[in-house]
């Protein structure tokens, strides 16, 4: 028979072999003293560890209650209607993207506003307290592609690879809906006022929101209207800030 | 109006659910997510928004396969993020994070000079060979820890017996 891997006894020790080759190896282990020894090995070094482990962190936690109580009142705050929203089905779109040959032409200097008959702006019946209790998530690239290629097809844009990314004029962070009403290809490359600044703002105004220095309503508002201009006025500049161009909203995690 | 009432009613059977599973599992990922660097504060943050998005993700409809997993998982990720902004937030100090434990009448000064050794070991082991301890160490199975690293069970199995065998031996030398 085979040598016996130091992977297969610990897998052995840890009962997480298959049963067929888990009796095959005890068979082996039994009378083979070496392996004995690295499998005795084996075992006594998980055992340590997880003693010393426990010793470094349970220390640590606090009390339960207050972060439990904390849990739940958050959950109270999601609206029930979260679960019809069409995200719960979608083929994870990241960042759906396109091309079209006339996008090169492009002065890189203007920038792409979503037209404001295709794309108005839609939002969910949402508080600013609910807004402000689910987590700044990143539902923002789950647009389904059924409903994206609508959006294309409304601009009249032939869709191509990583040329666009279907944004939400108002961000969901900021109760903004999934909704064609709400959705434009916006291009990664429109210059200094691309979707990263976009997203510094859609940061921004959030921030300002749950902080209550400014409406959620008057936010959806100013972003919907004129996105720039909103850019413009809370960052008191004629121009993106530097570290904004590249600012990213993190990549999706599920 | 009945209709509402049954949405609440289930609603409130999700929330319960998921209290419970809090209950079980925040001190588990409070610890993993500390053995990443994760300063408490934060740990604490991060855990009630991957319960957060259980309990939206249970609203949905979805999946209820391997829930230890998939909570592990969304906090391994949002563990990974919050260390990409980290540049904004002061390093943590991996020896403030994991201080030495506490004395304990049981416990000889040896015995917890040698577990302080251990533990220092085992922090210089590459990055996924500790995270896979760690994941073992709360008890998840190899398939779950495979998951929620996004790599083979071979890979998790040979991680595991060569971290553990580089933790105990580096010590024994000592």
């Amino acid at each position: 028979m085979n040598h016996i891997s130091d992977a297969e006894l610990m897998m052995l020790a840890d009962n997480e072999l298959p049963e067929d080759r888990s009796a095959e190896v005890r068979r082996h282990v039994k009378d083979c003293w070496n392996c004995l020894a690295r499998q005795a090995e084996l075992q006594g070094g998980l055992a340590e560890f997880l003693q010393a482990r426990a010793g470094a962190f349970d220390m640590q936690l606090s009390a339960i209650d207050g972060p439990a109580a904390l849990l739940r009142a958050r959950m109270k705050a999601v609206r029930p209607e979260r679960r019809q929203l069409p995200w719960n089905r979608l083929a994870l779109v990241a960042a759906v993207a396109v091309a079209g040959f006339w996008w090169l032409q492009w002065d890189i200097e203007h920038p792409l506003k979503p037209d404001s008959r295709l794309t108005p702006g839609a939002t969910m019946a949402m508080s600013r307290e609910e807004v402000c209790a689910v987590p700044d998530a990143d539902e923002m690239r789950l647009v389904p592609a059924s409903m994206a290629g609508q959006v294309f097809n409304s601009y009249g844009i032939q869709p191509t690879p990583r040329i666009y990314e279907v944004d939400y004029l108002i961000a969901p962070a900021l109760g903004g809906a999934t909704d064609p009403k709400n959705l434009w290809p916006q291009p990664y490359a429109a210059g200094v006022w691309n979707a990263g600044v976009k997203d510094a703002l859609e940061s921004h105004l959030r921030d300002l929101v749950c902080k209550g220095a400014i409406d959620l309503s008057t936010a959806q508002r100013e972003i919907a209207t004129d996105w720039i201009a909103a850019y413009r006025k809370y960052f008191h500049t004629d121009k993106p800030l530097s570290a904004h161009a590249s600012f990213r909203k993190d990549l999706p995690w599920e | 109006m009945t209709r509402n009432l049954e949405i609440e009613a289930e609603r409130q059977t999700l929330a319960d659910e998921v209290t419970k599973l809090f209950q079980a599992y925040r001190g588990p990922l409070l610890r993993y997510l500390m053995s990443l660097g994760v300063p408490v504060a934060v740990g604490e943050e991060i855990v009630q928004e991957v319960f957060l998005s259980l309990f939206q993700h249970l609203q949905e409809g979805k999946s209820r396969a391997n829930l230890r997993g998939w909570i592990f998982r969304v906090a391994h990720n949002l563990a990974l993020k919050e260390r990409q902004r980290g540049v904004r937030r002061p390093q943590v100090d991996l020896d403030e994070q994991y201080p030495c434990p506490a004395p304990d009448p049981e416990n000889s000064a040896a015995e917890s000079q040698r577990h302080r050794r251990l533990m220092a070991v085992v922090r210089a082991l590459p990055q996924q060979d500790q995270q896979c301890l760690h994941l073992r160490a709360e008890g998840l199975r190899y398939r779950e820890i495979a998951e929620v690293l996004g790599i083979s069970l071979g890979a998790v199995a040979l991680a595991l017996s060569r971290s553990v065998l580089k933790a105990t031996s580096a010590e024994a030398v000592r």
